[in-house]
């Protein structure tokens, strides 16, 4: 026990290990990996030297990423709260819109992985972060794009509603 | 961690179903409209009524999250229904005609959640209708002991019962009172409000604050063989069964001019006149009598515009962020800057038929009612 010898410093900061599919460790600090709401749902249960958990729904380059997600806004909801109860003005909502708007411009494959990571953790901003983001590429498309993007069979009906 | 889920899938990419529809609940109408057509599957999920009200209700959160996404629908005396859009300036003529008389016999009573709701001039027929999906349904008409004068119409949504709700308010001159009726989409009948001691003078259709319905009415007491009326706001809550009354601001009580009366940022106004001033009050605080607020005035300088400002004047809304308010002119938009003070009209290009016709100042009236596009079904 490496803190009962030094006793100035901070305790060090409970964390949990998020096995990849993978199967590459990410050690978290606890409060980042509570993000996730499925997480959560089954952290009581756990056994504390025992939170670990296996994603096997969730590859190591997309895990990485939702960990950067969380981490962000856990210091981001701090810095919020700390700012508001010092009463201080903040930016600091808008500069997390920002910073959500910027990590979720990626390619279409990392895109659908997010989605589906945030989905089977259950991570509801993300969610609907990435959601909204795909929402906001194919509002524009026509309706041949979208057969093409979704992989959806042409089954010709004619809609007199189509026309623009 | 199980997190099994069925996996009926509408495409093929790997995205299971729930997301798909959670993607498709965030497009634009006109989006969810076109694809409509990319599948059969696609299609019976976008008109399925559970996905329509999913849709609604992320629009209406992100309506109120922007305010600069506001849409009129103005009806002008040539015989046409344009649509205008206070984001991108621009506005269309919307060529469908719910009532086939051409826009020509026609009274636009209001809007809400995406339905307009319109009537042919002689009230015969009232019609709902969602320009968006094209989609109207014609109401039958109430019949009453004999022929109104006049009625004016008001269209709310009775959103805890997921119901919409046009209220008829019939003014019989020779017998000296009115008649209210109120017809709900969902029992698809109309219903009697025994209870009405007024007098609706205006032309207008209601106005909905706080999901209510309003109007400027009178009050008519009796006094001996004297009859006098007295100026009062009265609003009708959706789904209810009788009208109750809001304070009017005191002291424009006994105001001879015509007030009008409108909504202002979701709050209760009234527009007065005071010589060439119009001043515009506010209720802060809903059902306050104290809480009326003369927010700002439109004054003389305003006059020396080309264009002449009508007594009719009411706000519509607030555009770029809150900076620029929307009024209606009776004949023609106006734009009021609030930091300048000043008013600007119309700022289209020329080549647009509905700029022409707005920049001719005919005494004709137009009818405007604010407007967002959605899915719902006008049934």
């Amino acid at each position: 026990m490496k803190d009962s010898f030094n006793p100035s410093i901070e305790p060090p900061k409970k964390t949990v290990t998020l096995v990849s599919s993978d199967g590459y460790d990410f050690e978290v600090e606890e409060e980042v990996a509570l993000e996730s709401q499925v997480i959560k749902d089954g952290f009581e249960d756990k056994a504390v030297d025992d939170r670990e958990y296996l994603l096997f729904n969730v590859h190591s380059d997309t895990l990485e990423l939702i960990i950067k997600y969380c981490e962000k806004h856990v210091s981001s909801r701090k810095s919020i709260s700390a700012a508001a109860a010092s009463s201080s003005s903040s930016n600091g909502e808008e500069a997390l819109k920002e910073w959500d708007e910027h990590f979720i411009s990626v390619d279409t494959n990392t895109l659908y992985d997010i989605l589906m990571a945030a989905d089977y953790l259950n991570i509801k901003s993300l969610l609907d972060l990435a959601i909204q983001k795909v929402a906001d590429t194919i509002h524009g498309r026509s309706p041949e794009q979208i057969r093409k993007k979704f992989n959806i069979e042409n089954d010709s009906i004619i809609d007199p509603w189509a026309s623009e | 961690m199980g997190m099994g889920k069925k996996k009926m899938r509408v495409a093929n990419n790997g995205l299971p179903q729930e997301i798909i529809e959670s993607i498709l609940t965030r497009l634009p109408v006109k989006s969810v409209l076109r694809f409509r057509c990319v599948s059969k599957p696609w299609r019976s999920l976008l008109d399925d009524p559970v996905f329509v009200d999913r849709h609604f209700t992320n629009l209406s959160n992100h309506l109120n999250n922007l305010n600069n996404n506001k849409k009129a629908v103005f009806l002008s005396p040539h015989k046409s229904l344009n649509l205008v859009d206070f984001k991108t300036y621009q506005s269309r003529v919307i060529y469908d005609d719910p009532l086939k008389t051409k826009f020509n016999g026609i009274n636009l009573w209001g809007s809400c959640n995406g339905l307009v709701c319109m009537t042919t001039k002689d009230n015969s027929f009232i019609c709902l209708w969602n320009p968006s999906t094209r989609k109207r349904n014609i109401i039958p008409s109430k019949s009453f002991h004999g022929k109104p004068s006049r009625s004016v119409y008001g269209f709310c949504s009775n959103a805890s019962v997921k119901d919409y709700e046009v209220v008829e308010i019939s003014l019989f001159l020779k017998r000296g009172d009115s008649e209210v009726a109120v017809y709900s989409l969902r029992r698809k009948s109309w219903q009697r409000i025994q209870i009405f001691p007024y007098a609706i003078r205006t032309g207008r259709g209601g106005v909905i604050i706080n999901g209510a319905l309003h109007w400027k009415a009178h009050r008519s007491r009796k006094n001996g063989l004297l009859q006098s009326f007295e100026s009062v706001i009265i609003a009708y809550d959706a789904g209810g069964e009788s009208f109750r009354e809001v304070p009017y601001p005191d002291h424009l009580i006994r105001s001879p001019c015509g007030l009008r009366v409108a909504t202002l940022d979701g709050n209760l106004c009234v527009v007065s006149l005071d010589e060439s001033t119009f001043e515009f009050w506010v209720m802060k605080e809903y059902g306050v009598r104290d809480s009326w607020t003369k927010q700002f005035i439109i004054g003389r300088h305003a006059h020396e515009l080309e264009v002449q400002i009508s007594c009719f004047l009411a706000p519509l809304c607030f555009i770029d962020d809150g900076e620029t308010l929307v009024l209606d002119n009776g004949c023609n938009l106006l734009f009021f800057e609030l930091k300048s003070q000043t008013l600007r009209r119309w700022p289209f290009t020329p080549s647009q038929n509905v700029a022409n016709d707005w920049s001719k100042s005919t005494t004709y009236c137009y009818e405007t009612t604010t407007y967002i596009e959605s899915l719902v079904d006008v049934e």
